[in-house]
């Protein structure tokens, strides 16, 4: 009975859902503000919808819940977390009335901090009748989580690799910190975090991101020249970037971000005729403002079945303001889960960015982070030469940092594992997208940037074919996946 | 028969009702025995009666039972052959548990999922006397024929599916998901990792399991 009970408040959940998707489909550069108001009314009725079913989790009959006046908390267990970090996922008052189901939404406060492995709730008599003390029985998680794994081989590096940690309970505050690093023979990058997801026990969070990094990419010239013929060189940068995040909850689904971002580069070309158009020669400035709104109602970031992720940020850099770049950069993206039958689900992704100005290399959109088929970038840098397959010969082979792109991917999974010893659940999936990049001509370099080039004809908008298939396995200490295109990117071509 | 398929039956059959009996489960008072936590089935007409008796890990968790909480217990009761340890089907229920503080109102209630009225009593010791021993009635024993045992878990405060939901959700805000870009787990061996894997629905305060006998349906 419960069963079937939560089945049909999904249900309606659902169909809201996909109301919020059909709006955020149709949003336009020139409509943000409209689209930003509208997912916001959206995100509230879904996070009212949501705190609906939580608290409707059985029906029938219930035990007697009397309500009492509160006036203690007690908190047990041996924990680094503060007191004053527990109180503020409580978020309860002194005196305030509370009875069982009040409280059980403070108890799931406290899990969904992601900082204790349990939660006891108990009642102890007050000092008068009506009166309370809440016994909380705390358990911590492990908080030093690894946060990402990266290990590759190409022709052009024959190894590469880096790992990254996150500390989610640091030093007890709740709040977070992350280290990453990746590095090969002629490239390394390294990045420091810091957030504060409630910023004086308020939905306001802050963080601070730098990132430093050494890399070198390839330059293939496009048209052979005199002094040069078509060998290619190398485009050394020096990157050391910082980005401060400010960011709003309207619910748990629902936050803006304003982002300021600062990069101090150094790069050097034997030939800056040429690479120009990619990064300036030498020192320069970069100074941006993001400002990012994200509604995500998934139940899981990487292996979800049901609800959907949106996002859309644009992003400005001025030279007449603390920036040697003048760029605008939207985006836009799309995730959807669903799971149709039980245990199969079908999930979609669509994205649409466009670049205009001279936006950094790095900051534009590089082929590999859509293309299953050859390897996405660790931590911004790029390792590998390899081209996209160009399945369709439309000149798809020629991308590599773009400025507008269209992408579109299905996939099909089928959970095999769950619930056993050190595997939460494994699925098999199998997915298959499209994508297709460009710059127009009198923005594009004469160089090709990091990917080896062929010399074919390239139409208006390149488009190619990407897919994958393979595991994805969920376990205490993370979420790992092993595909075919994880295969691809091991072997040294 | 390998690992890997005997949880895909039983995630299958979870959701999609694929097992062989019919689940239908009520709960009838048994008489009271020794403590010692058991399950004992047998077959009676068309089905099988499993009885339980649960005094050990009651009164193991009876600091809880007592806290002036109201507690969830779950009970997943699942059958297998013997021979390769198939699934072959499962019964759940579940009680809420509550010994109230208050000595102006009734000491302490229980209510059976599926019952229309709780059973009260005067202290969480009557209270686990009355709880330890049950029988879960699974229909469709009918159709079976061979030998079998039966596994039960027993599980307190379990994190529902649907509070497992609400805690990702939440969570979802706290991992700076407005700098991600593309389908963010392109990598090699799943570049990306997070707090994530950590919540799970079935994660409860306390949980025991335990098996019964083999026993043989004609």
């Amino acid at each position: 009975m419960t069963q079937r009970c939560l089945a049909s408040t999904r249900f309606s959940f659902r169909l809201e859902v996909f109301l919020s998707t059909r709006v955020s489909l149709h949003c336009r550069a020139e409509a943000i503000a409209l689209c930003l108001i509208l997912t916001l009314m959206m995100s509230l009725s879904l996070a009212s919808t949501a705190r609906a079913e939580g608290d409707e989790e059985r029906q029938g009959p219930r035990l007697p819940d009397p309500t009492y006046l509160l006036e203690d908390i007690e908190i047990i267990g041996d924990i680094k977390t503060t007191r004053s970090v527990v109180s503020d996922l409580l978020a309860l008052e002194l005196e305030q009335e509370v009875n069982v189901a009040v409280l059980n939404e403070a108890r799931l406060r406290l899990l969904a901090s992601g900082l204790f492995e349990t939660a006891q709730f108990g009642l102890e008599a007050g000092s008068k009748r009506g009166f309370v003390v809440l016994v909380v029985t705390l358990e911590e998680r492990n908080s030093i989580l690894l946060s990402d794994l990266f290990l590759g081989s190409s022709a052009r590096s024959p190894f590469w690799g880096g790992f990254g940690l996150v500390e989610g309970n640091f030093f007890g505050t709740g709040h977070s910190a992350r280290m990453a690093f990746v590095a090969s023979d002629e490239q390394f990058a390294i990045e420091l975090g810091y957030q504060v997801p409630k910023l004086f026990s308020t939905d306001f969070s802050f963080g601070v991101h730098l990132h430093s990094s050494a890399s070198t990419e390839w330059a293939h010239p496009l048209v052979a020249r005199p002094e040069l013929g078509r060998e290619p060189f190398e485009l050394d940068t020096v990157r050391l970037a910082s980005r401060l995040s400010f960011g709003y909850a309207f619910s748990s689904a629902f936050s803006l971000f304003l982002d300021l971002r600062n990069d101090y580069l150094d790069s050097s070309s034997p030939f800056p005729e040429l690479t120009h158009k990619l990064l300036h020669n030498g020192q320069s400035v970069l100074s941006s403002a993001i400002l990012a709104s994200e509604l995500d109602t998934r139940d899981d970031p990487i292996m979800p079945r049901r609800g959907l992720r949106w996002h859309a940020s644009v992003e400005g850099s001025s030279a007449d303001f603390l920036s040697n770049y003048d760029f605008l950069k939207l985006l836009t993206q799309l995730h959807l889960a669903w799971e149709f039958v039980p245990g199969h689900v079908l999930r979609g992704f669509a994205m649409a960015g466009g670049i205009f100005g001279d936006a950094p290399y790095f900051d534009r959109f590089f082929v590999g982070d859509f293309d299953d088929l050859i390897p996405s970038r660790s931590l911004g840098l790029n390792f590998s030469a390899r081209a996209p397959i160009d399945f369709f010969n439309s000149g798809a082979d020629q991308l590599s940092y773009e400025t507008i792109l269209l992408a579109v991917a299905c996939e099909y999974a089928i959970p095999l594992l769950e619930r056993i010893d050190w595997i939460y659940r494994m699925e098999f999936f199998v997915s298959a997208g499209l994508f297709a990049a460009t710059t127009p001509a009198d923005e594009r370099s004469e160089v090709q940037l990091g990917l080896l080039p062929s010399h074919g004809p390239r139409g208006a908008f390149p488009f190619d074919l990407s897919a994958n298939l393979g595991l994805r396995v969920e376990t205490p200490i993370g979420i790992f996946g092993l595909s075919f295109a994880n295969a691809l990117s091991l072997i040294p071509f | 028969m390998s690992l890997l398929h005997w949880n895909t039956e039983i995630g299958l059959c979870k959701r999609a009702a694929l097992a062989m009996l019919v689940l239908c489960s009520f709960c009838v008072a048994a008489s009271p025995a020794v403590a010692r936590d058991s399950v004992s089935c047998t077959r009676d007409d068309d089905d099988l009666l499993c009885t339980v008796e649960l005094e050990d890990f009651l009164n193991e968790i009876r600091p809880v039972l007592n806290n002036g909480w109201e507690n969830l217990l779950e009970f997943n009761l699942m059958l297998f052959e013997v021979e390769d340890e198939t699934f072959v089907g499962h019964n759940f229920t579940e009680l809420s548990a509550r010994c109230y503080i208050d000595p102006f109102d009734d000491p302490c209630l229980a209510l059976w999922s599926g019952s229309e009225s709780w059973q009260s009593y005067e202290d969480v010791d009557e209270m686990i006397l009355g709880i330890s021993n049950f029988r879960l009635v699974s229909q469709g024993a009918s159709e079976l024929s061979g030998r079998y045992f039966a596994k039960l878990t027993v599980a307190l405060n379990p994190i529902t599916d649907k509070q497992a939901d609400v805690i990702r959700t939440w969570l979802a805000r706290h991992r700076g998901g407005h700098m991600i870009i593309g389908r963010s787990d392109a990598s090699i061996f799943g570049t990306f990792v997070s707090v994530f894997a950590n919540i799970r629905s079935g994660k409860a305060e306390a949980s025991k399991t335990i098996d019964s006998e083999v026993f043989e349906l004609p």
